[in-house]
């Protein structure tokens, strides 16, 4: 046992990652994969849900986290998803929006559960505190409402906007 | 103690202070949530009139049901709320995701204040309709001073109830400026409404009935620590209907537009009177045929709260008044916004 044992994970975009196989534990699905019992010194583990990209940001988290447990995001947010985590996390999550969403459905479907937190309360802390159009341009939709309606769901909120 | 008592005494406060997430936990039957979460009739992604394939942000596109759902539960509902006016993916189809209402009320306190009784409404669209329509619309008529209780400028609310449960703290909590010690207070200056409190009733006094039936808002307190404050109660509220009422209870409160609130004060003892005894009441009073189908819960003239008048913030204290006074209002909710939701 003195050499770590490694896993090769290998990407919907056919890219191989060997990662030790501690760090890919956290992965729910991985682990119950490994735990199915091959011997193999460097078992093959297919991800085909996953892209490359993303997949060697979640290795990434893995890396960092499977010694520094991720702290518990509350819900709902108080203040800036910034506030209550580490800088490491910080620096992590400095990615563009499809990314951040491709990396939600990657730890869903490998089964990290910090991670999964993270990201979502990440997309939170973007809308939390905007206006629509702010929100609308950040999401890069339309104000599909004909002015009536929009006029009635702005009576209808008034209230949460000036609370 | 001190200046958090003055919360009645300005408008601009309360709209403050009235955070959503404040507000009062409904009793919800989980099973019932599940079950319509499964169902999700009304939120077809398909239809062209919930949802717009065309205008999908990267989320929404993406991210199964569940995940969307998961990324909102990080929001507070006032940012939730405020989604509505984004799109509307969100204000006719995320919105209105019964999962999501579930998680939201998981996350708040555990005790009801209020024992809401979802009637002809499912529980989902009662849970919405509270959410996005009740709330806002108590704090708008509070606002804009558009509140009208029949033909009264100034509603009267009368609060007796067993002697010593609590209702002169109560009362006193709204604001340190009123002495407590009288009978009579007048908020007309700042909420334009006056409260009457009959002083601490025992058995042998007539219930006051005469000053009780001038009163818009009819608050019957007792002890949920002791099951004989709350047959007292109901004597109090018998003898109201046999000698006022000349009918049915129910019948005279839509009649003479009165609401009959039951109040359990000291929530923080040891609950004597029990959920169930509260809820058979209630279904004493409120006759079948408005029970099963006839009433919306906004409606309902009868409500049960339950209070600790030295434990619970001011929100708590004053949500009973709030929701009389809307029950109360003139104004009802137009038929289309009705339609939206059932």
């Amino acid at each position: 046992m003195s050499e770590t044992k490694q896993v090769e994970l290998t990407s919907k975009d056919k890219v191989s990652f060997k990662v030790d196989r501690d760090v890919i534990l956290m992965s729910g699905l991985v682990k119950d994969m490994l735990e199915e019992g091959d011997e193999d010194e460097t078992p093959i583990i297919p991800i085909p849900n996953v892209d490359s990209k993303p997949l060697q940001k979640v290795i990434e988290y893995c890396q960092y986290h499977h010694k520094e447990p991720a702290q518990e995001i509350e819900k709902p947010l108080k203040g800036k998803i910034e506030d209550v985590i580490c800088d490491w996390d910080k620096k992590f999550l400095e990615i563009d929006q499809s990314l951040l969403i491709e990396l939600i459905m990657a730890a869903n479907y490998l089964n990290i559960k910090d991670l999964l937190d993270l990201t979502c309360a990440k997309v939170a802390s973007m809308i939390k505190g905007k206006s629509p159009e702010q929100i609308r341009e950040m999401f890069g939709i339309e104000n599909d409402f004909t002015p009536e309606e929009e006029a009635k769901i702005r009576e209808e909120n008034k209230w949460c906007e000036e609370a | 103690m001190g200046q958090q008592h003055t919360t009645l005494s300005s408008n601009r406060i309360i709209l403050d202070d009235l955070n959503l997430e404040k507000i009062i936990p409904i009793e919800i039957d989980y099973e019932e949530l599940e079950l319509m979460d499964q169902e999700s009739e009304y939120l077809d992604r398909n239809d062209p009139n919930v949802f717009n394939e065309n205008n999908q942000s990267l989320m929404e596109r993406m991210l199964p049901y569940e995940l969307v759902i998961n990324v909102m539960r990080y929001l507070p509902n006032s940012d939730i709320i405020k989604l509505m006016r984004v799109s509307k993916n969100f204000a006719k189809y995320w919105i209105f995701q019964p999962l999501l209402w579930k998680d939201q009320l998981e996350n708040r306190g555990k005790q009801p204040n209020c024992l809401l009784k979802p009637m002809r409404l499912n529980v989902h669209s009662a849970l919405v309709h509270f959410h996005d329509n009740l709330v806002p619309r108590i704090r708008g008529a509070i606002k804009s001073g558009q509140l009208v209780v029949g033909e009264q400028k100034q509603p009267k609310i009368g609060i007796a109830g067993y002697g010593s449960c609590g209702k002169s703290t109560w009362i006193k909590r709204f604001s340190n400026q009123i002495n407590y010690l009288t009978t009579r207070f007048d908020y007309s200056e700042h909420y334009n409404l006056e409260l009457i409190k009959i002083p601490g009733i025992n058995r042998f006094v007539p219930y006051n009935v005469g000053q009780m039936q001038q009163c818009n808002i009819l608050f019957y307190c007792f002890d949920v620590s002791s099951i004989e404050s709350f047959n007292i109660c109901k004597q109090m509220i018998s003898y109201f209907e046999k000698v006022k009422a000349e009918k049915n209870l129910y019948e005279y409160l839509l009649d003479k537009n009165r609401f009959l609130g039951l109040v359990g004060m000291k929530s923080d003892k040891e609950k004597k009177v029990t959920n169930s005894m509260i809820t058979q009441y209630l279904e004493e009073i409120i006759p079948e045929f408005y029970l099963y189908g006839g009433i919306d819960l906004i409606d309902c003239r009868v409500q049960y709260f339950e209070l600790s008048s030295k434990f619970d913030s001011i929100e708590k204290l004053e949500f009973p008044f709030l929701y009389s006074l809307f029950v109360l209002r003139k104004v009802l909710p137009t038929q289309e916004t009705r339609s939206r939701y059932w």
